[in-house]
């Protein structure tokens, strides 16, 4: 019945046609921006939403915003630095590009549930030749460090980069990539269809054909935050505004007290760890107790971190809101915690990159265990710019002359 | 003319099959639980 309806020569010929299409439309979009008025990757454009952005996608917002001659600046991290907490009029990133003028040009990159540096070190690697100007920025926390390949939301996005060469990544990175955890067999089976995934799009770049059409057009996935928010899930992303409400001080601190019991397992949990591995020697210095952890740290910075990208790097330590941890932890592991910080900055410094933090953050700044309000980020905004102009001078970018102006 | 519409309609029918199926391969790239970040 069918072969009589269709000409299957023809019907080939069109699902040839039709497919090699679609991948050819997806390399052109893949090559521009397609984002209007970035502001961040708020959760209808990342994983929290289903959309799944690529490196090439943010590669193309800072080619298509940055001119050549600004130094380029981007930010990575996790949720902190994303700005969850802060409204995209009171963003801590608007508030640094402000502080740091027309000279530079700040590109928030950060993506809540990614752990730092995130992979947007990855697009900022791929874009050191043609910003020689550069700076990456991300939070830290103690020696809260991961590599991209052992982060589940965001993986594929080491993946996406190899496969489609997005960035020439060195043999320590790829190392680093191939370490999974031990024998856990879910992690290997998702970082293994991750690669598959990735490796296929590499060729037919489905992911960013189908990532613009949901942007402009017509979204297909359903996304718990849509629903959440009774917005269809059809809707383009680019029509779908996610704010961040700011609550009064004492509507946070309520908050936080209904949510003891969650609070007080995880500080007493980071505390018994900043116990385990800092101590003191006789003459009341800290050091690393336990080797394992700290040479295991170490390790993580070199793989995580790109080699070329260390001395242009500022890593800004947001502490744990105070009110947590003088409500949940006993002086000794107060003191820990400052011992970790201390120990953890030593390393990250020994690697070459810039450690950054304020000792003057007050509960009021916070939203919750670490998010920040935006008077907390505020005061990050002031401490990255200060520390940003200051690695611009010794890096000699204040010196250069522009090298274009496109 | 009949011939020329069965070839028409056998190749639109294609190409919309190949658009399913490059959509299909983004459809099975996404994790299939959902993401959900806990903190807000």
């Amino acid at each position: 019945m069918m072969r009589s309806l269709l000409k299957p020569r023809w019907f080939f010929a069109g699902v040839a046609v039709g497919f090699t299409l679609c991948a050819v439309l997806g390399r052109v979009v893949s090559r521009h921006n397609f984002y209007t008025n970035f502001v961040r990757f708020n959760p209808f454009i990342n994983a929290s939403g289903a959309y799944y952005p690529t490196i090439e996608q943010m590669r193309q917002i800072v080619l298509a915003q940055c001119p050549r001659d600004r130094i380029l600046v981007i930010i990575g991290g996790d949720s902190i630095f994303h700005g969850c907490g802060q409204p995209d009029s009171e963003l801590w990133t608007k508030s640094l590009q402000e502080k740091l003028g027309d000279r530079y040009r700040v590109f928030n990159f950060a993506l809540p549930g990614s752990p730092s540096p995130g992979p947007s070190i990855l697009a900022a690697q791929s874009l050191t030749a043609i910003y020689p100007r550069m700076l990456f920025c991300c939070n830290i926390m103690g020696d809260n460090l991961k590599v991209l390949n052992n982060d589940p939301a965001y993986r594929y996005l080491f993946w996406d980069a190899y496969y489609k060469k997005t960035v020439q990544m060195s043999p320590p990175q790829l190392a680093g990539a191939c370490l999974t955890r031990g024998n856990d067999k879910a992690t290997n089976e998702a970082i293994l269809t991750a690669r598959a995934s990735c490796l296929l799009d590499s060729w037919f770049y489905f992911r960013d054909l189908w990532d613009f059409i949901g942007y402009r057009y017509l979204f297909t996935v359903w996304n718990i935050v849509g629903s959440q928010r009774g917005i269809s899930m059809f809707r383009p992303r680019m029509n779908c505004k996610y704010e961040y409400t700011v609550q009064t001080p004492a509507e946070r601190l309520g908050n936080w007290l209904s949510k003891e019991a969650h609070y007080s397992n995880f500080t007493r949990g980071q505390g018994a760890y900043f116990d385990r591995i800092v101590g003191k020697d006789p003459e009341g210095h800290w050091i690393e107790k336990d080797r394992n952890v700290w040479e295991a740290f170490g390790r993580t910075i070199q793989l995580a971190i790109p080699a070329e990208l260390r001395e242009r790097t500022l890593l800004v330590h947001i502490p744990i809101n105070p009110w947590l941890t003088r409500r949940f932890l006993s002086a000794k592991t107060q003191e820990s915690l400052l011992g970790v910080e201390e120990l953890a900055a030593k390393r990250f410094e020994a690697s070459g990159c810039t450690v950054a933090r304020r000792d003057d953050m007050k509960q009021e700044d916070y939203w919750d265990n670490g998010h920040l309000v935006p008077q907390g980020g505020e005061k990050v905004a002031e401490l990255a710019a200060t520390w940003m102009r200051e690695m611009s001078a010794r890096l000699g970018y204040l010196n250069a002359e522009p090298a274009s102006n496109q | 003319m009949k011939r020329f519409l069965k070839i028409a309609l056998s190749f639109l029918a294609g190409v919309l099959l190949g658009i399913f199926i490059h959509y299909v391969l983004y459809r099975v790239s996404l994790p299939v639980e959902p993401f959900i970040y806990a903190s807000f």
